[in-house]
């Protein structure tokens, strides 16, 4: 029998729950070994204590307690219910609120986006109109715009399509200054 | 609503029963499920004892412990349908307790405030208190109760817990499978571990002492 063996049967043969077999072969073991039996005595006398440690005893006003804690506890559900959270669709207000500041933060930035975007690709915008008629050769500036709209337009034009027209920079050029 | 008032035990009776006849536990909680509440009492008259010294073993500290009985018995009356006859009551109510007795040990340890051992070295004993003993044999019983207390305390959780039930409270192993939900090859080699470092938490404790 190895060690690991013999410890792990030591609770068993203590309580007395091992085969004839095994029993011998435990027993067997002990004589052979001083400090085993001494370990199997130890574990047995720990046992006696355990099982003899004076008991206590709970506070004699223990029942009253106990009852008026039911009492108590009786009261507490009724209170519950008219605290009960109001729920839509499922949801707490609170949730609906989030919800829809995300929607509406979604939306907006998705709004912002798309407008960007449609300033320069728009055909009928009014900057691909004039581009248009810049490319034409016979733009003549319709002075009832206000001027600040022709000089985004030009710089615009400028930036973006340099290459394209660069014979005509001119005549921009006498748009801007005038 | 009615309120519960103290109830005459010695009035318990359910159904045509002889007057001495003593029910067992799952008979009472079956009558206090269809609402004898004097069933309640007495099954809370014979288990308080048995859960406070569970208890007290298990987080050493009196008054905290009272509160987990108290605990127990209120999750019994409010959960009284949750308990099903095909397992024992014993069972049953020890798993609230133990479930009840983790936290709270949990708790105990992470805020570091009273341990078992402020306990025993600080408060006297509550077992002893109104003993006629001897002096000397009464300071012998107590340093010998520190002692396992202690040693008890240093065991890990998973053997505190079943050592107690089996060693203290002399539960059988069947049912100490069914409060740990352990398979019983588990509990049996836990509690034969436990036994032996226990032995050695014991050993190292005197040699401190000495």
């Amino acid at each position: 029998m190895e060690r690991y063996e013999f410890e792990d049967q030591i609770s068993d043969y203590i309580e007395n729950n091992l085969t004839l077999k095994k029993r011998k072969k435990f027993e067997q073991y002990l004589n052979e070994n001083k400090n085993a039996k001494k370990l199997v005595d130890a574990v047995q006398y720990n046992i006696k204590k355990l099982n003899k440690l004076p008991k206590v005893s709970i506070s004699s006003d223990f029942n009253q307690k106990i009852i008026n804690s039911i009492n108590d506890d009786r009261l507490k559900p009724k209170i519950k219910k008219d605290k009960k959270k109001k729920i839509y669709f499922g949801f707490t207000p609170m949730q609906l609120g989030l919800m829809f500041s995300f929607i509406a933060l979604f939306s907006l930035i998705s709004h912002q986006l798309f407008f960007k975007k449609n300033l320069y690709n728009d055909s009928s915008s009014y900057y691909t109109k004039m581009k248009e008629k810049v490319l034409e050769n016979n733009f003549i500036p319709d002075t009832s715009r206000s001027q600040s709209q022709f000089v985004k337009a030009d710089k615009d034009t400028v930036i973006k399509n340099k290459n394209s027209y660069k014979g005509d920079l001119n005549k921009i050029k006498l748009v801007k200054y005038k | 609503m009615t309120k519960m008032n103290s109830c005459n035990l010695s009035s318990l009776q359910l159904e045509n029963r002889p007057s001495n006849y003593k029910y067992t536990d799952e008979e009472l909680m079956a009558s206090f499920q269809s609402g004898n509440e004097k069933a309640y009492i007495e099954l809370v008259n014979r288990y308080k004892d048995r859960l406070f010294n569970f208890a007290f073993q298990y987080i050493g500290d009196f008054d905290r412990s009272e509160d987990i009985v108290q605990d127990t018995m209120l999750k019994v009356y409010t959960k009284k349908y949750y308990y099903k006859e095909i397992a024992k009551f014993s069972t049953w109510i020890y798993t609230i307790a133990k479930n009840l007795a983790n936290s709270e040990y949990r708790k105990i340890k992470r805020r570091k405030t009273s341990s078992f051992s402020q306990l025993s070295d600080n408060k006297e004993m509550p077992y002893l208190k109104s003993s006629d003993l001897d002096i000397d044999l009464k300071y012998e019983i107590e340093s010998d109760i520190k002692e396992i207390n202690k040693a008890i305390e240093n065991l890990p959780e998973h053997f505190r817990s079943v050592i107690i039930l089996r060693d203290i409270q002399e539960e059988s192993y069947e049912d100490i499978s069914l409060i740990m939900d352990l398979p019983i090859g588990t509990v049996k080699s836990r509690i034969n571990r436990a036994r032996l470092q226990l032995r050695s938490e014991l050993i190292n404790l005197k040699k401190k002492g000495e």
